[in-house]
Order: C-alpha cells, then structure tokens, then sequence
C-alpha cells in the first residue's frame, strides 16, 4: 500500500470546457468545477481555487497557506498550437534537409486522422507549418549514421545564414541536424555560436533549441517537430505559469507549483518541456487510475474517459501504465515523445447520429459533435440533429430534470423530434428503436475501439476490469464493455473530477532519453553483444545526469528509483517496441540474454510467436532512463460497509425505462448516488442519478458499492 | 487447370448471392449491423497494424499492404488499404483454390492450412506482389478466409529487386508460385520457406516478410473465428455477404447518378525498357445505366518487354481510382467491382500471351490509374460527385532500386520510397493540389522514410530532399509539387541500380483538366565518378543542395540524363543519383490563376519567376513581387488575343495533324499500326 498524506494539496486540471479543482484537506476530498477561461488561464484557475476555500470555509490566503503542493494539468499547447499563436522562429538544419517540415514526410494530411478521414483522399489539406520555409536554412555540415562526421561544419557559412534569419525576425531558434543524435558535436557548436553573435539569447530573449537536448533519438521528421513545437509553445507556457505564480505569490503561496507530464509523472516547471504538457489531464486520468487499480487489487484495467465530444482509453497492465504511444501525433504533427498512450475517439454524449445515403442510409454515429453550442437537440438552443444524448433520453437514462443536478433542463419533445425526423422515419422505425439503434451503434463504436486496443497489445479484453469515468461514461459503461467483452466495470466515486485525483498521486518522474545503437544479436550468427562496457557508459552518463538535476532542484536523491526502457526492433525491421528492461547495466551474456528474452517475449505476445526473427538480429536504438522520486499518495476515504439493501430514502422514484432486453419500456428504480451506501447492492435493470452523471444499469448486470465508494458493476 | 484471362476476370465478380447468407445478413437488426462492420473493419485494422510493424521490406513498412476478410467461396468483403490493387488481385487465387484444391486430396483445404501465392497468371498483378491467405474454420466448416499481402523487393529473377527490365519471357522474372500450401496445422513448413529464400537474393528479407504475411493472416482468422463463437457461423457469414451486396448496390446508385455518355484519355509511353519506344494507352469510358465499361481498345500491341498487364490487373489498376476517390465512402469489398467491366483486347500490351513478361507491370498500372482518373473526371464533373470526381494524381515516378552490400556488410534489394511515395496531387475545381500529397497508388498509407530511415541500413546518403521546383501542371488550380531526392552510394564499394518508372521523361503520363497543364517530363540524373564524397570531407562549400546546384556547380564525373527506366547499372561509391516524384496536373486555364497566387507560387519557390511572366501572364514588381494587376489583365487579353489568331477550324487542324505520322520504325516496333495501334508483328518468346 502507498504512503497516504494528511496535508492539504491542490490539484487543477484545465480542460477545454472546465476547470477542474480537488483540495485535499485533512484526508477529505472538496471538488470545484468552474468554466474554462480560454483568453486567460490564471483567472479560471485562481476562480477555482477561491471556490474551494469558500467550499472548505478558509480564505484563499488561510488555504494557501497549508497547502503543501499545487499540481496542474493544463490545455495551453493545444489552444497556442490551434491558434498559432507561438513566437517566430527559426529553423537550422543540415543543407539540402531544409524541406523536412514542409514536405512532412509527403502524406502529412493523414497523421492524426481515423480510417475513414484517411479514405476521404480528395480532401487531402496539410497543416499550415509551424516555421515556413523562408525561416529555415541549411548547415553545411553532414554526420553518418555511425556518428562521424562526413562533412565538417562551414562556420562562416553559417554565420552569413544566421545574420539573414535574425534579419527575417527569427524570436527564437531550433536546431535539428542530421543524425545530432548520434554525434550532437555539430549542434552544440552551432548554439555556441548563436551565442557568441547574439548574448541576449543567453538571457533567454532568443532561446536556442537544440534537438538532441530535446528528443535524441532517429528519424529526423519527427525529432525536428517535436523541437519545433516546444520551442514554438515555450514562451505561451512560461507567459501562463508566471502569470498564476504571481498571483499565487502575491497570496503568499512560496512552495512547488508542479506540471503534470504525459508521460506519467510530474516536474517543476522549469524542468518542463511544453511538449510534456500534452494531454496532460487524461494521463493524469490514467495514473489515478493505476494508484485506485492497487487499492482495488487490480492489475489489468482500461481507462476510459467519455465526455461531450470524446472517448479516451489508456490501458494499465500489472497496475502501472506501459504503454506509450506509437508515433503519437500532435494536431497533425508527428513528434517521436515519450508519452503515454491514451487512444482518443470522436465519440460522446454530445455525438451527432446520421444517415449514410451512400450505403443505404446507413446509421452513423459521431465523429461530428454537436458541441457545446448549440448542442444535443434536449438543450433547446437551437440544435436540430439527434446526438446521443437525446437518444438517452428519449430512452429514459437519463433524466430531464436532474441532468447536470437540475442545472440544465432538457427538453424530451425537441429530442423525440429531432431523432423522429432524421432518423426513425427515414428508416421505417419507431422513435424509441432508433434511438436504442443510436445507443447500439456509440457504445459499439466504444466498445471496438477498447477491443482492439487490448488485442493490439496481445491481451484478452475479459481478463480486465475497466473503469468509467467523465460525464457520460457511466451511462454508457456496461454497453460498450458489452461489446468489448470486459466483464467487470469500476466507476470511480470522484468521477467527474477523476483526473485531479490522478494528478494527486503522480510522482516525481524525469526522463532522460540517448540514441544509441547498440547490436544486441548479431544478424544470421545470431550472437550477443558483449561489448558491457558500452552500454554501461551509457547508464552511468544518464545517471549522473540525473543525480545533479534532482540535487539542483534540491529534492532527495537517496530516495530516487530509477528504471529502464530500451527501444528495440529486429533488423531490418523499421518500427521499435518499448521493452521494459530487466537490467540496469550488464555485466555478463546472460545479462544480455535477459533483455533479449523480454524483448522477444513483449514481442510475440504484441505480434505473434510467428513474427521472432532472431536471426535477423536484434538493434537496440534509444535508451529511455527514468529517475522517479515517489511521493505520498492521497488518502482514499473508506466507509464502514452497510447491508445490501440500499436505505429506503435512496430509491428516488421509479420511472419508463427502455431495456433491449425487453424490447420496450419498463417501470424502472432510479437511486439517487449520494445516498447509497457501501455494501448496498442493486441489481439491474436500475438507474442511478449523481449530479454529474447517471448510471445506468441493464437486465443482467449488478452493482455493488464497495467501502471507497466506488460502484463495481458485474454482468453475469 | 491454370484459368483462362476470362476466367480470372469472371472470378473478380461478386459470386452469386446465396439466399440462406442474405437472409443471415439481413436478420441483424439496425445497431448491430453497424457494430459488426465496424469490428470487421477493426480486425483487418488490427491485422494491418500488425503486418506493417513485424515485416522488414521498404513497401511493407510504408504500408503499400492489404489486409481483407472474404467470404468462404473468396469474395473480398472488407478490406483494410493499403494499396487497393491488392484487394483485387488477392481474389482469384483463392477462387483458384476453392475450384481447383478444396476437393482435390492431395491438397485439400484444412483448418490450419497455409495457402501462398505470387504467379499473375493466377490472379496477381506481377511476381513481386505475394499474397499469404488462410481458410478460417468454425465447427469443421470453412466459413471465410484471411489476406495479407504485400510486394516484395525481390524476387529471384534475372535482374535484382523484382522489376526485371531484362526479361522478355516470363521465364526469365524469378520464382513463380501458384496458389500453394506452404503450412499445415498452423505451422509454416520449413522447405516451403527453404524453397522461397534459396530461389532469391535477399533471403533474410524474404523470411521475415512471409512470416509477417502468415502472422496477420493468423491474427485476422483468429478474431473472425472469435466473432463466430459470439455471434454465431450464420450471422457471421450473413454479415460478409451482406456488405458485399449493399456495397454493389450503393456503387450501382452512384454510378447511376451521373449523366450517361462517353469519356476518352490518351497517354503516350516513350520507354520500353530503356529502349525509346512510343506506346499508345487509349481508355474509352463508357457509361449506361449503373454500368462503367473501361474499354482499352485501341491501346498499343504487346511487345518483347516486361511492360505488360493482364486484363485482371487492368481491373485491378482501375480499382484503384475507384476505391480512393469515386467510391471512398464505400468497404473495400468486390461489391464495387459488380457494376465495373474492363475490355482490353487480345495481343495488345494490356492482354498478352501468357508467356510474356510482367514483373514491370505496376508502372502501366500507374498510367491506367491516370487515364481512369481523367475519363472519371470529365464524366463527373457536373455531377454530385464533382467533389471527390477529381484528377487525382499522375503516378509519374521512379523507382530507384539499389542491391548489394550495405555498410553492416548484409545484403539488401530494395526500393528507395522517397522518389516513389512523393506525388503531388493534381488541381481540383475548387483549389489547387496539395504540395508532396502521398503516393496516389496507395493514398491513405504511404509515406515517404526519414533520410535517417534510408540511411541507417542501406548504403546511400541523401544529399538533398526537397519540393521539386516546376514539376507542377499548370493552370486556374495548379497541381501540387511532388519531392525530388538525390543520393550519394555510400558505405559499400557499388551497388547495382535499375530504375523502373512510369515513362514521363519525355512525353508526360497525364493530362491536365479543362485546359489546365500536365506536369513536366523528368529525368533520372546519375553522376558517375563523382568527386562528391572528397569535396564533403575537405569541407568545401560547393557541394550540390538542389537541382540547380547540381547542374550548375558542376560535380567532377560523369553526368547521365537517363529515362524513368533504367537497366541495372553498376554504381560505386560517391556517384550520385537523382529522382524525381512528379507534381500533380492543373485545372482550368492558366489566364484565370489569381495573380496573387501565382506570386505566392513564386515565393514559395512552386514555380520560376519565367513561368509567371510567360505562362500565367502575371505583371509584377520583380524587388516586392507586388501584383500590377491592371497590368497583368492587359498581358491576359494579348494572350488570349493571340490564342484566337493561332486558332483553326477542326478539320483544317485534323488535316495537319495526321500529317504528324511518327516514323515506320517506332509504329513497327512498339506503337502497332498507325493510326489505330494495331497488331503489326509476331512476338518470338523463347
């Protein structure tokens, strides 16, 4: 069990639409949900935090003050990205590679879009780039695969170059050079230089990126991109944070301010890549959920997270996230970062149902949403196509008066009507089928898409449980864990505000990353690599990396763990696999031989038995060294278990509820959430209202609430 | 017991409709219908995943693959792309096996079989594109199968790479397997694989990519296996067959929805081999009803070369134009090919003896694709379909295939993907084509690599990569520009080169729409004995960055200005070689281009200040490139003024046209007879 902590803590997460706000005060949880403030981030986040005191009934002084940490997860990369908002920069690279970013490896237009927008060819539009290509030159310089240098590198050139860039506006510079990450000598001279021409760059007015400091590892596209975007959202970044930390000082707030990374831990902000930031909030979502996973006793689970407009899922194994993306896209940027996988789908409440007429008006569901404004036909604002939320109430899951506690009425007829006229009639059916039809087709969409996220991993949906978070996830929950074949649901009881709880038990986790290719078994002779001391130089230069980082920023360096990831491919072969390795450094062929074990092993069971070439031989291309410093957990409040029978007052009332089961309507019980008590057990069908979400239970399922509180659903 | 070219051709049909099946299919009610596809559809996405990420050839790994899930009796039902060609011709081998070895008892058709296949005279496009499929069983009956395949970048013929521009039989194009088992009871058989990797050069490729072909055969039968399991044999097999119907019924729709009439394309190959040549491909596309009948009559006779199709690839080529932009929004299923007919008349270059060889086909392929694109586009230009009916992209391109030791001392026969997989899309009605769009034979995957990609296991350095400057089609929506690379061998004392390409050094492979321009003919540049390796080690500042560097600051050596094709060539280390991946075509005339536009372009470094002046007629300040737009509308009207006075009526331009007779010895050799293409000798095989 984790060490749990009784000071108080503040966790925010910044989402597109709301803030979210958790204080953890005295083993007690307050939550505080306000609007997003898109113009300036400080202001949703201080109104959250002014909320909570109110909540709490301290001042925000008097809850700043025994606050020990303030932990956030932030939007801001997206929105600077979207809006292209970032300074002017310039791009230096190796000459005759200056079309790297425009060409984008040619079909750019597809990174980041599903099956069918990658079908929809006539569309093909490219992303406008981040640095046009008047602001990029080339280096004369040229360094081999093997890290030598080829071509010496032309200072004067460059310098003649450089005067024309800064002469065109350049704010700032990005270094990526052909193969820096084998031999950096080149990139690190040319920053050198810029320094000598230029000293304020040295004061940060004109930062110099280089991208083997950034993300040293092969394939220049994306390591260009991924250095470009950071340098592109450092200033947006820095611009935020120093805002809030003013206003938190002048508060008299002096202790850490940390940023939630996507690859699953957190650092001081000035240790912070604006690339880490990154979907920050639903990694978080991923981590609280792997620390609620061991208080559970679980070690395999899918995450999901459905909102208004999406579906993100995350997978743990062994109770800790392993997965991190593969080639993972930016707003249609490829960036090689280490960052955890969360699988995102255009599906949500407010996901817009439709007829195909291409295939026999075929029903669609989503990707389109109907957003915010207007939204699902039932907010009476206008809108007119039937989403997912008007299937759900015109099937009776939810509830008009109590949606969002009663603060936004729905209105039943305009969703009958809208789901009546584009839907049902068209195809010949009663309102309630199609809107049932609309349910099936959202929660198959889910579901397949948990499915084969498990199965690309080489795992079995039904040996997971999975959990239910965002607003919408528990009404949909024991539908599309039907169709992915999960048999057991958590949802959690902070589900609403889940990726705060995440971020409150993150720990402490840098990443240092080296290229360096090592053949781990030779090709056709199939013998191991024996040269121990090269790879150990490599973990001993990480290391003390590591060390003197964690002592500049003053925190325990007896307390660090430190693990290891190596990327690894057969020969030949042009995609690596993450490999947790068994070994930290190697000291003899059997060393060598364990890593190769595990490689192959995560590698069957990705691929297939079929696919172990040993004798293509084994490339082992970038090591991915973590330093993690743990920190205490939040404390989950557990309650004394009740009988099974939930208390009367619980039952709210009963009300039509349509079941696929029974092919129509049926008077159903609806409980209300605050009032049920741990031990209570109720057996579908059922729903449950909380104020930000509903549950909904069929015929064949029970829910259980456990002492956390959390709502443990089988279906039998 | 080899099928006939009309039987292959009857075998991409959808077979017909089995009544029990339909009604299974029809039983899933609204909901699931769409829940199964979207699993079916997930599986074959799982499956691709999966078969890109375990193989080791360059097209494999930049995902010119299919993944597909057919029906028992072999009828494609849905596919993952990929390069759609493949979703056609993976089809008749099974249909071959079902007829031919089901029954048979030395052979049979057994749960765990694995069945191999790569000869074209049994359904594929040419050796190179090899095809692992397995029969997936549910209770003892056969109730579907699963596809992978892929092309492979050697195989075993007389020159290196699986392009064999030196064969003139198909005797000569390397190990040809007709639908085969190579494994039982889930097991791959060690002498099959013996067999495949002794017959080549790169076996170390050849294992890797086979297995990666089986393990996402394996995957896919598995998933579909468990889809039975839950949902039952008869919903599973309803659920395939009933995709394929609905799919022939929305392609039937749609075809109907354009105006009925008659569309015609030419192109003109320059090449055969590195032989000059001229060959006519003529398409005549004729619409009636839901029916499009792609008649080829008319196109030149088949001749000694490598450069051939046979009528099912024809189909096949034609798909592609059909899956990527007339019917995107529709399964990759045969469904589509139900309404599709294809005429190619015996002993023209499109139908050939048997004998022939085929290894060079996809380039014909390419120009079928472009002609196809062209006739579609001028049919739906006023249709609903206008949008996606476009000029799609005109696949002119080399494929730079180099062999030999790399600088880890192993040996590698590859394609270098950067000159293939860097098109530019053509103009569209309402904007231009997109700038280095993809590769348009497979639009939806294909990348081009990383120089580090290239670099890190074969032995080349890349000198430069860049948008290539003028290889646009002109007009009121210009084409995008396609990428142009030029590499250094490196890291091994030579390497053997052969280029294959889609002609388009001299004559372009396609035509612009509406008065818009075709893209530039281009070259492939060698530099042989080039100093280039010396002046980057002594640091000197000349060496070449882009084209112009590279003909203008002259390297020392020898510079060759060759065609798309090539025969394999010896090259040593520091000589150069350039590729070019064309631009796409224009739209609309250039006198309506926005000036603005055309200056943008200018910037851009899209097209030379030459062309803005003369061809779009655009007046500018040449300090600012500010527009002199009163200017520019006065050089306009003398333009067209002139264009006026060059006009003639349409028989005096007739008249003065067939006078343009090319001379004896190309109609005898290549064209046929003139003026129609006609056979006009026999063809010696050996």
């Amino acid at each position: 069990m984790a060490q749990t902590t009784a000071k108080t803590t503040i966790d925010v997460d910044i989402g597109g639409t709301f803030t979210d706000c958790l204080v953890y005060r005295e083993g007690r949880p307050y939550t505080v949900k306000v609007p997003t403030t898109g113009y300036r981030l400080a202001i949703g986040f201080m109104k959250a935090l002014r909320n909570a005191a109110a909540l709490i009934g301290v001042s925000t002084e008097e809850l700043l003050e025994e606050t020990e940490i303030i932990r956030y997860s932030t939007t801001i990369a997206v929105n600077t990205l979207i809006q292209r908002k970032g300074p002017r920069l310039g791009l230096i690279t190796t000459e005759g590679a200056e079309d790297t970013t425009i060409i984008a490896l040619a079909s750019q237009w597809l990174d980041g879009l599903t099956f069918r927008e990658r079908r929809e060819v006539y569309k093909a539009i490219k992303p406008e780039p981040i640095i046009q290509r008047d602001m990029i030159i080339g280096v004369k310089e040229r360094v081999n695969c093997f890290g030598d240098v080829v071509r010496p590198l032309d200072e004067d050139n460059f310098r003649e170059k450089l005067l024309a860039l800064v002469n065109r506006g350049a704010r700032g510079f990005v270094v990526c050079l052909l193969w820096s990450q084998a031999n950096p000598e080149h990139e690190r001279r040319i920053k050198e230089i810029i320094e000598e021409e230029y000293r304020d760059c040295y004061l940060g007015s004109m930062p110099v990126i280089l991208s083997t400091e950034v993300l040293p590892k092969r394939n220049e596209y994306q390591r260009s991109m991924g250095t470009i975007l950071n340098a592109y959202l450092h200033g947006s970044m820095v611009e935020e944070l120093s805002g809030m930390g003013d206003e938190l000082r002048d508060l008299g707030y002096n202790r850490p301010l940390m940023m939630v990374h996507n690859s699953g831990g957190m650092a001081k902000v000035f240790r912070t890549f604006a690339l880490q930031t990154y979907n920050g909030g639903p990694v978080a979502g991923l981590m609280g959920s792997s620390y609620l996973a061991s208080l559970l006793g679980y070690q395999s689970v899918i995450t999901t997270d459905m909102g208004g407009t999406s579906f993100d899922l995350g997978l743990l194994l062994e109770g800790s996230p392993r997965f991190y993306a593969f080639q993972p896209v930016v707003e249609h940027f490829m960036v090689d970062f280490t960052m955890l996988e969360i699988k995102c789908i255009g599906a949500g409440g407010g996901s817009i149902a439709w007829l195909n007429p291409a295939i026999k008006d075929r029903l669609e569901v989503g990707p389109q949403g109907a957003g915010s404004m207007p939204g699902p036909a039932a907010y009476n604002m206008g809108g007119m196509e039937p989403t997912v939320t008007d299937a759900d109430l015109v099937l009776g899951y939810i509830n008009a008066d109590y949606y969002h506690g009663g603060r936004l009425r729905l209105n039943k007829d305009k969703s009958i009507e809208a789901i009546k006229n584009k839907i049902a009639k068209p195809l010949g059916m009663e309102v309630e089928e199609a809107a049932l039809a609309i349910k099936k087709v959202i929660d198959g969409k889910m579901g397949s898409a948990v499915f084969t996220e498990t199965v690309l991993r080489g795992f079995q949906p039904n040996e997971f449980v999975l959990f239910a978070f965002g607003g919408a996830g528990p009404t949909h929950c024991c539908g599309y864990t039907t169709t992915a074949g999960v048999p057991k649901t958590i949802i959690p009881p902070l589900s609403p505000v889940f990726c705060t709880f995440g971020s409150g038990n993150m720990d402490i986790v840098h990443i240092y990353e080296k290229y360096g290719r090592i053949l781990l078994v030779e090709p056709m002779t199939k013998r191991y690599f024996s040269d121990f001391g090269q790879f150990n130089d490599i973990i001993g230069e990480l290391t003390k990396a590591a060390i003197e980082e964690l002592r500049t920023e003053q925190l325990p360096t007896d307390k660090v763990v430190f693990s290891l990831d190596l990327d690894m491919k057969f020969g030949g072969l042009l995609n690596l696999l993450r490999v947790h390795s068994p070994r930290l450094t190697l000291q003899n062929e059997a060393d060598v031989k364990a890593i190769y074990d595990a490689f192959a092993q995560e590698y069957a069971k990705v691929y297939s038995p079929f696919a172990i070439i040993p004798e293509a031989g084994v490339e082992l291309l970038n090591f991915v060294f973590k330093a993690t410093i743990p920190r205490p957990k939040l404390e989950v409040p557990s309650y004394a278990i009740r009988g099974e029978i939930p208390p009367r007052d619980a039952l709210k009332g009963k009300r039509p509820v349509y079941w696929d089961e029974y092919k129509g309507f049926r008077e159903t019980n609806v409980y209300g959430q605050e009032r049920l008590e741990p031990g209570n057990i109720i057996d579908g069908p059922g729903v449950v209202e909380g104020e930000d979400t509903t549950v909904v239970l069929p015929p064949g399922h029970k829910l259980t609430i456990n002492k956390y509180r959390c709502f443990v659903i089988d279906r039998f | 017991m080899r099928p006939t070219w009309q039987e292959i051709l009857a075998m991409l049909k959808p077979e017909p409709y089995p009544q029990d099946e339909l009604e299974w299919g029809y039983k899933i009610p609204p909901g699931e219908y769409e829940v199964l596809i979207e699993r079916l559809q997930n599986i074959t996405l799982e499956g691709q995943e999966i078969f890109t990420r375990s193989g080791m050839t360059s097209f494999l790994r930049m995902g010119d693959t299919i993944v597909g899930i057919l029906t028992a009796d072999g009828d494609m039902s849905i596919a993952w792309m990929g390069l759609y060609i493949h979703a056609v011709t993976g089809q008749p081998p099974i249909k071959f096996v079902m007829k031919n070895w089901k029954d048979n008892p030395s052979v049979g058709v057994k749960d765990g079989d694995v069945f191999y296949v790569n000869d074209p005279l049994y359904g594929g496009m040419h050796l190179p594109d090899q095809f692992a499929f397995m029969p997936i069983f549910h209770d003892g009956e056969l109730i579907a199968w699963a596809i992978a395949g892929t092309h492979q970048t050697e195989s075993g013929g007389i020159d290196p790479g699986g392009f064999c521009l030196n064969a003139t039989t198909r005797y000569s194009e390397g190990l040809k397997m007709p639908p085969i088992k190579i494994g039982e009871n889930f097991i791959i058989r060690d002498d099959m694989m013996e067999m495949m990797m002794h017959a080549v050069r790169t076996p170390r490729l050849v294992w890797a990519d086979v297995r990666a072909r089986v393990t996402t055969c394996d995957r896919v039968r598995t998933r579909v296996k468990e889809l039975c399991q839950e949902k039952g044999k008869e919903t599973t097999k309803g659920l395939l067959r009933r995709i394929i119907k609905e799919t022939e019924e929305a392609a039937r729709k749609r075809i109907r929805s354009l105006n009925d009439g008659t569309t015609r394309a030419v192109i003109f190959r320059e090449t055969t081999g590195d032989t000059p040549a001229m060959q006519r491909l003529l398409c005549t596309l004729h619409k009636q009803g839901d029916n499009l009948r792609f008649d080829f009559t008319g196109t030149s006779p088949e001749d000694e070369s490598p450069y051939h199709q046979f009528p099912h690839c024809v189909l096949a080529s034609v798909s592609l134009s059909l899956f990527a932009y007339s019917f995107y929004d529709l399964p990759v299923s045969t469904g589509t090919l139900a309404p599709i007919d294809v005429v190619a008349p015996e002993g023209c270059m499109l139908n050939p003896h048997p004998d022939a060889a085929s290894s060079v086909s996809p380039p014909l392929g390419v120009a079928i694709h472009s002609l196809v694109n062209i006739v579609l586009a001028k049919l739906g230009y006023d249709s609903e379909c206008r949008q996606f009916m476009v000029q799609a992209d005109t696949g002119q391109a080399p494929g730079l295939t180099i062999s030999g030791m790399n600088q880890h001392g192993l040996f590698v026969a590859d394609v270098l993907p950067t000159t293939l997989h860097g098109h530019g899309q053509s103009g569209h009605a309402d904007r231009d084509g997109t700038d280095a769009f993809g590769f348009g034979y497979c639009p939806s995957t294909a990348k081009i690599s990383n120089v580090e990609d290239d670099e890190e296991d074969r032995p080349v350095l890349r000198l430069y990569t860049t948008h290539s400057i003028a290889s646009c089609g002109l007009g009121k929506h210009r084409g995008g520009v396609g990428v142009e690379s030029a590499y250094v061998i490196y890291g091994t004392p030579y390497v053997a080169l052969a280029v294959t390409g889609t002609s388009g050094s001299k004559a372009a492979l396609s035509q612009g729409l509406f008065g818009g321009y075709p893209p530039p003919p281009t070259p492939v540049i060698l530099v042989k004995d080039s100093n280039v390796l010396e002046l980057m080690k002594n640091g000197d500042p000349d060496v070449p960055s882009d084209r112009v560097e590279l003909l203008t600051k002259r390297l020392k050596g020898k510079y060759l200005f060759k065609g798309n094709n090539l025969l394999p060539t010896v090259l040593g280390e520091g000589d150069v070689m350039v590729g070019f991946c064309l631009g796409g075509s224009g739209y609309g005339d250039v006198l309506e281009r926005d000036p603005a536009a055309v200056m943008e372009d200018v910037r851009k470094h899209i097209i030379y200040e030459w062309t803005a002046k003369n061809v779009y007629r655009v007046a500018y300040d040449p300090v600012t490139l500010e527009v002199d737009l009163e200017c520019t509308e006065e050089l306009r009207r003398q333009e067209r003024e002139t264009r006026l006075q060059k006009g003639k009526p349409y028989k005096e331009f007739i008249k003065e046209w067939a006078q343009k007779k090319p001379g004896e010895d190309i109609l005898a050799s290549s064209y046929g007879s003139w003026p129609n293409a006609g056979k006009v000798r026999e063809i010696r095989r050996i």
